[in-house]
């Protein structure tokens, strides 16, 4: 009898302690969704650091009726980047970048390909819990470098960067970065050609 | 909801800024304009390596052809035919020297009046000694040790006696001379010349020299006269009549610059000098003036040291001279009445092998269509331009005329 009542008493506690649990664990969720949604407001600020492929996409000349689209006569490369950004708020985010790049010629392998860009970024976070989702725009100097020459030029780098936020501080993302380099020559325009390049590379990003 | 941590300062400002600026440094250093726009010059690129047998760092001292074959002095001495690559033929193999362990140092094509000969010197790489001149039948195809003739004539063969220059600068054809220079000791050179008959039989043409022959030129019209430079003096004059006079130029042989090189512009009778402290001279028209002009090219490093010559305007359109330096690859002389007044750095800098060379030699070959231009550098290798009537067109574009190659081995 007196173990009956025991397994009674276990059983009315097990039941009893089923919501309490439930609530516990429901707390814990709120917590941890408090946790990893980032609420960004302004003054707030980022880190990113990034790094990743580089793929030459192809030359187009300016002129109508010119060469068209020309191989780049590159091979795959790599790219990296550091950015530091400030939150307007909860969705808009400025940013100043300075990247770098890195490509053997597929045809004198012996020379590398260079580019460094340092661009003003815009962009605006769409926030899907627990991700965000950046679509950005930068535009900036490139400083282009080949075998022994140096030119600068204007760039643009659309692009978007979907971020897995692992906590408020932390997250890590995929940059798709379109490269859009534009090389006029006065001395002779019809030499002149629009670099297009695509950047994919992996990103660990800090707020604070 | 919670929200995450209060706003920091801009502390990441000054990381950036430093960011920017060591970028910028990084950049701004060995900054040089393009001679045309970096992503043209990516479209436009061709491989250089063909496949041609030789190390892209070989040290390529002379090349000569024949008009159906080529010989190339590099220590080894080479041969190939002209043609397309991917043949043994093109491909460039060893002729084996007179005596085994011997390399040469210089050659030259030239008829001695009993058919074409590729002409020699040698030296001994276990005593470092001359062996002198030898000949060979450049018209086989295919050699071996015994193939090799040494000159009997005095002063030009046999152990003891280096051979450091070799030209033709009448042609290689029978009537005309090859000038030989020999040196027996360091700071002891002769300039001697054959004239199929035999040798100096007017007299050495440079009987002691302290410094090593380096170029010669021939002046066809009248008078006609060798132009020879060696160290820092400047000789002109004729063979049969003793010895070559000695020159002077104001501004350039009392500055105690050296002579990389000479060249003799036939059409305009214009004579052409590049030294070692970054001059280059041209004397217009010798048989009615001697007016001169010079400029210097500089760098950062100081004065380029211009080396030898070669007249490309029966092929390039208006018509070049070309000069070759140590470490800037060759320069572009206009060849027009306005005189040395600019000389652009040559080739396109993406074929950093050769736009940084050590330029020895050029060989323009006009037999072959189209033209090639040899350019023979220290550790560089063996390049070869190939030349399209003027200029070509790429991608409705007009580009250089001349496509470069490295004659290197396949990696």
């Amino acid at each position: 009898m007196t173990r009956r009542r025991l397994i009674g008493a276990l059983v009315v506690l097990c039941l009893a302690c089923v919501p309490v649990l439930t609530l516990t664990a429901q707390e814990g969720d709120e917590e941890r969704q408090a946790e990893t949604l980032a609420i960004y407001s302004l003054g707030q600020q980022s880190l990113s650091i990034s790094a990743g492929l580089f793929v030459p996409l192809f030359f187009q000349a300016f002129q109508a009726g010119g060469s068209g689209y020309t191989p780049t006569g590159l091979g795959l490369g790599g790219a990296g980047s550091l950015e530091w950004g400030v939150h307007l708020d909860n969705n808009w985010l400025v940013a100043l970048e300075v990247g770098g790049m890195f490509a053997p010629s597929a045809d004198i392998p012996e020379n590398t390909f260079y580019q460094l860009p340092i661009t003003a970024k815009g962009a605006y976070i769409f926030h899907i819990f627990p991700f965000e989702i950046s679509v950005h725009l930068g535009a900036g100097m490139d400083i282009v470098k080949y075998a022994g020459d140096t030119q600068f030029n204007f760039i643009l780098k659309p692009g978007f960067t979907p971020v897995w936020k692992y906590n408020s501080e932390w997250g890590f993302g995929l940059n798709v970065v379109y490269w859009l380099v534009f090389q006029p020559w006065s001395d002779n325009p019809a030499l002149g050609r629009m670099g297009n390049f695509l950047e994919l590379s992996a990103t660990a990003q800090y707020n604070f | 909801m919670k929200k995450i941590r209060n706003r920091q300062p801009l502390l990441a400002a000054p990381l950036v800024a430093a960011l920017l600026l060591a970028a910028l440094l990084l950049v701004a250093l060995g900054c040089e304009p393009p001679t045309q726009p970096i992503f043209y010059t990516l479209e436009t690129e061709d491989p250089i390596d063909e496949g041609r047998g030789l190390r892209e760092d070989l040290n390529a001292v002379k090349i000569v052809t024949t008009g159906t074959r080529y010989f190339l002095a590099a220590g080894s001495l080479f041969t190939r035919l002209p043609g397309p690559a991917g043949s043994a033929a093109t491909t460039w193999a060893v002729i084996p020297p007179p005596q085994a362990g011997a390399l040469c140092t210089t050659i030259e094509v030239w008829d001695d009046g009993s058919g074409l000969k590729l002409w020699a010197g040698w030296y001994d790489t276990l005593t470092g000694a001359g062996l002198g001149l030898y000949s060979l039948n450049a018209n086989l195809s295919s050699w071996t040790a015994s193939s090799w003739t040494p000159q009997s004539n005095g002063g030009i063969t046999g152990s003891g006696v280096q051979i450091g220059f070799l030209a033709a600068p009448q042609g290689p054809g029978p009537g005309t001379e090859l000038l030989v220079a020999t040196s027996s000791a360091p700071g002891s050179h002769v300039l001697h010349y054959h004239d199929g008959v035999g040798l100096d039989t007017g007299g050495a043409l440079i009987p002691s020299s302290s410094s090593a022959i380096v170029d010669a030129a021939w002046q066809e019209l009248p008078p006609a006269k060798y132009w020879v430079v060696a160290g820092t003096a400047l000789y002109a004059g004729d063979s049969g009549a003793g010895a070559l006079a000695q020159q002077s130029i104001t501004g350039i042989t009392d500055t105690g610059a050296k002579f990389g090189g000479v060249l003799y512009d036939a059409v305009n009778n214009d004579l052409y000098l590049s030294t070692h402290s970054g001059t280059l001279l041209r004397y217009a028209n010798l048989a009615t003036a001697t007016t001169s002009a010079a400029m210097t090219v500089d760098t950062d490093a100081g004065p380029v040291r211009f080396t030898r010559f070669v007249n490309v305007a029966g092929t390039t359109t208006p018509g070049e001279i070309y000069v070759g330096s140590r470490g800037y690859g060759f320069f572009l002389i206009p060849n027009d009445v306005t005189g040395v007044t600019t000389a652009s750095r040559r080739p396109a800098s993406n074929l950093s092998g050769l736009y940084n060379g050590a330029v020895n030699a050029f060989l323009l070959d006009t037999t072959q269509s189209p033209h090639n231009l040899f350019v023979c550098t220290s550790g560089a290798g063996l390049w070869r331009g190939t030349f399209s009537t003027g200029s070509y067109t790429t991608n409705d574009v007009t580009v250089p005329a001349w496509s470069w190659n490295q004659e290197r081995e396949t990696d």
